[in-house]
C-alpha cells in the first residue's frame, strides 16, 4: 500500500481529471476546513453546508489553481475565506456574535455514533472558544483561527488575507494580546 | 505613551510567534525576552490552548460522506441556479419537463416578432443552454431560413435571422421530443459520472431530495 502523495502532486493529478485525486484531497483538507468555518459560523448545519461549497468550488475551479503560486493548503482556505465572507454578505443583517448556538448540538449522541461524555466535552469545548473568539475584531478572529484551528504559516496567510507578513504577525501579536485571560476555562477544561 | 508600550508589546510577541513558528523550543523563547518572560510565557500557552482546542472541534464522521454524497446534488443545483424562485418547480417534473417548457416558450416568443428582440436579449444564456438542441433543431427542422447546423449559445445567431417558426406544430413538438429524449439520457449519465465512488442508488436518492426541496 502506497503512501498518499504531496499535496501539489494530488493537485495536479486532479487538475488532470483524476477524481481519485480530488478526494484525496478532500479527505486531507475537509477537517481544517470544517474547523475553520466552524468558528467563523458557529453552526454545524450551516458549516456542513459551507464546507460542501467550499469544495464545490474548489472542484469546479482546480483547473486555473498554480501550485506555484500558493500551497494547496492556502488555495482551500482562500476559497473557504471568501466562501464565509459571501455567506455573510448575504446576511449583511447578522453579525457572528448574533449567530444562534446549533439547534442540535448532539444529534450524533441520538443517532448513536458518538458518545454523550465525548460530545458535551466538544460541544463546551467550542462554545468557550467561539465566547472567546468572539470578543476580538473580524480580522483577528479570522488571522487566529486561519493560524491555529487551519495550521497556516504566517505567509500563507498572508497570502490568504492580502496583506503583507508584518501586518499578519502585528494582528496576530494583538488578537493574542487580546484573549489574554480568556482562555482559563478553556485550559482547565482541555487539561481535566 | 500607551499605545508606544502596547505596540512595544506586539513586537515582542510577534517575534515570539515568529521564533515559536520556525521551531524555536519555548524555554529558549522565554530565555531571550527576559523582561517580558510572564507575557510571552503566556502568550504561547495561549496559542497552544487554541490549537489544542482545535482538535476538539472533529466533524461528526458521517458528515464528510454525508457531504461527499451531497456534491452531485449541489452541482445539479449550480446547473439551475440561473432558475428563477418561480420557475423552480419545473424541476419535479424533471430535465424534460424542462426542456420541453423552454421549447414551447421560444416557438411562442417567435410567433410574437415584436418582442422577440427583448426576449433573446434579456434571457440569460443559461435558459438557452438547458435545451440548445431541442430549441434549435426543433425550430430549425421544417424551417426553410435555419441554418444546417444549430448555432453555438456563445455566438448567437443574428436577430434577424430567429425568425417565427415555420412548419406544424405537430412537426416542431415532435422533433423537439426526440432531442428531449436524447438530452435526458445525457443528463442521467452525467449525473452518474458526477459521483466520486457514490453508489448509484444514494446519488439518485439526493437528486430525488434535491427535486422535492423545489417542489411546492
Amino acid at each position: 500500500m502506497g503512501s498518499t502523495p504531496e499535496p501539489a502532486e494530488l493537485v495536479r493529478q486532479a487538475k488532470a481529471g483524476d477524481a481519485r485525486a480530488f478526494g484525496q484531497l478532500y479527505e486531507l483538507y475537509f477537517t481544517p476546513v470544517y474547523r475553520y468555518i466552524y468558528l467563523r459560523v458557529n453552526d454545524k448545519v450551516l458549516t456542513e453546508d459551507l464546507t460542501q461549497t467550499v469544495f464545490m468550488k474548489v472542484y469546479q475551479t482546480i483547473g486555473r489553481f498554480e501550485v506555484r503560486s500558493v500551497s494547496p493548503l492556502a488555495y482551500f482556505f482562500t476559497v473557504a475565506r471568501n466562501t464565509v465572507i459571501d455567506h455573510w454578505k448575504r446576511r449583511r443583517e447578522i453579525r457572528f456574535s448574533d449567530v444562534e448556538s446549533d439547534a442540535e448540538p448532539f444529534a450524533e449522541v441520538a443517532d448513536g455514533s458518538v458518545d454523550i461524555a465525548v460530545a458535551v466535552d466538544h460541544s463546551v469545548t467550542a462554545d468557550l472558544l467561539t465566547d472567546a473568539l468572539a470578543t476580538l475584531s473580524d480580522e483577528q478572529r479570522d488571522m487566529l483561527s486561519l493560524k491555529f484551528l487551519g495550521g497556516l504559516s504566517t505567509k500563507e496567510i498572508a497570502t490568504v488575507m492580502g496583506k503583507r507578513e508584518d501586518a499578519v504577525r502585528q494582528l496576530q501579536s494583538r488578537g493574542l494580546r487580546a484573549l489574554r485571560g480568556k482562555l482559563s476555562h478553556l485550559r482547565h477544561l482541555l487539561s481535566s | 505613551m500607551r499605545m508606544q508600550i502596547h505596540d512595544q508589546l506586539d513586537t515582542i510577541i510577534a517575534k515570539a510567534l515568529e521564533l515559536h513558528e520556525r521551531g524555536v523550543e519555548v524555554p529558549a523563547i522565554i530565555a531571550r525576552f527576559p523582561r517580558h518572560a510572564d507575557l510571552v510565557r503566556e502568550t504561547l500557552r495561549d496559542a497552544e490552548t487554541l490549537v489544542h482546542a482545535c482538535t476538539r472541534i472533529t466533524p461528526p464522521p458521517q458528515v464528510l460522506s454525508r457531504i461527499i454524497a451531497r456534491l452531485p446534488a449541489t452541482e445539479e443545483r449550480r446547473r439551475f441556479s440561473w432558475m428563477t424562485v418561480g420557475m423552480r418547480p419545473m424541476l419535479r417534473f424533471g430535465l424534460p419537463a424542462l426542456t420541453l417548457a423552454a421549447v414551447v416558450l421560444v416557438v411562442l416568443i417567435r410567433s410574437t416578432p415584436e418582442v422577440a428582440p427583448t426576449f433573446f436579449k434579456e434571457t440569460p444564456p443559461a435558459i438557452l443552454e438547458t435545451a440548445p438542441v431541442s430549441m434549435e433543431s426543433g425550430i430549425g427542422r421544417e424551417s426553410a431560413d435555419a441554418p444546417a447546423a444549430p448555432p453555438s449559445l456563445q455566438q448567437p445567431a443574428p436577430l434577424e435571422s430567429l425568425g417565427p417558426p415555420v412548419g406544424s406544430v405537430d412537426g416542431i413538438v415532435n422533433a423537439a421530443l426526440v432531442d428531449i429524449s436524447n438530452e435526458s439520457a445525457a443528463f442521467n449519465q452525467e449525473l452518474t459520472q458526477a459521483s466520486f465512488a457514490v453508489p448509484a442508488a444514494a446519488v439518485m436518492s439526493d437528486s430525488a431530495q434535491f427535486f422535492n426541496e423545489y417542489a411546492f
